[in-house]
């Protein structure tokens, strides 16, 4: 993609995101039903979930590009997993930030070592060790090489998350989505979902595009610089 | 305040926060990068002539 494309991209998807992000906001804050039991904090569902399923999204990214670099390895694979794990990161450390805040006056507790709360932090150590492994290898092709092979086994832990509370007991209440029977929303929950999911989307997308025109400038500096030793 | 939307505040006030940190910092690596560049041209080209 040329730079003005990724420029005009850029600019469209941040009104995008601005528009469905306000909006979205309104919605789940004044439009939104109240939830029974919860009450008010049980709003804090149009940020969690969202985020949680951004950050699944984007680690199957980095699962997708890992795997494409390895065929191909070609570094551009390399700059899109890179920005995908971080931009999943990011989100990830957004559930845990929302999940304590939402258990609190819910549970009576910031946090239990449930098998959902444990697997979803294991994930987000697991990519920040991701992001740390590329600090400490100098080499493009070997970093790429070792990175791929870390967000490929990464994503094990990504169904183990979604999975978690389906095949154990946990604190986590149970699935709202696809959960079986008597799980469900109320449909004015769900507009709000994925409002939420969509404002939040666009956003990522646009965060993914400045992460990877990041590494983008920094080959063009290295291969300059190369050039400049010659 | 309800404990209940104190919590939803900080929740949203959190996560917002974060998302805005990254992309400042993003923006200031952007910068960064691109100020390096633009001198190692500057010092090609010069080097070229």
């Amino acid at each position: 993609m040329s730079d003005s494309a990724r420029h005009r991209l850029s600019q469209v998807l941040f009104v995008v995101a601005l528009l469905l992000v306000v909006s979205a906001w309104y919605y789940a804050f004044l439009a939104a039903p109240t939830e029974r039991t919860m009450g008010t904090i049980q709003r804090i569902f149009y940020l969690h979930l969202p985020s949680a399923f951004i950050s699944f999204l984007a680690f199957f990214v980095v699962f997708v590009a890992s795997v494409g670099y390895l065929i191909t390895r070609r570094l551009t694979w390399d700059w899109a997993a890179v920005s995908a794990a971080e931009i999943g990161t990011i989100f990830c450390a957004a559930v845990l930030i929302t999940g304590p805040l939402w258990a609190k006056p819910v549970w009576g507790i910031w946090w239990t070592w449930d098998a959902r709360l444990t697997t979803t932090l294991i994930l987000f150590l697991l990519y920040v060790g991701y992001l740390m492994l590329r600090l400490y290898v100098p080499d493009s092709q070997r970093r790429a090489r070792l990175a791929a092979v870390v967000g490929i086994i990464g994503f094990v832990d990504v169904p183990i998350v979604y999975m978690a509370n389906r095949w154990w007991r946990t604190q986590h209440p149970e699935p709202v989505i696809a959960g079986g029977e008597g799980s469900g929303l109320d449909p004015r929950m769900w507009l709000g979902v994925l409002w939420a999911f969509a404002g939040l989307l666009s956003f990522a997308a646009l965060l993914f595009l400045q992460r990877y025109r990041l590494e983008s400038l920094r080959a063009e500096l290295l291969e300059l610089e190369r050039r400049a030793r010659v | 305040m309800e404990i209940g939307l104190k919590h939803l505040f900080y929740a949203f006030a959190l996560v917002w926060a974060l998302l805005l940190g990254y992309v400042l910092h993003l923006a200031r690596r952007q910068k960064h990068l691109a100020d390096e560049l633009r001198v190692l041209k500057e010092n090609l080209g010069r080097r070229a002539d």
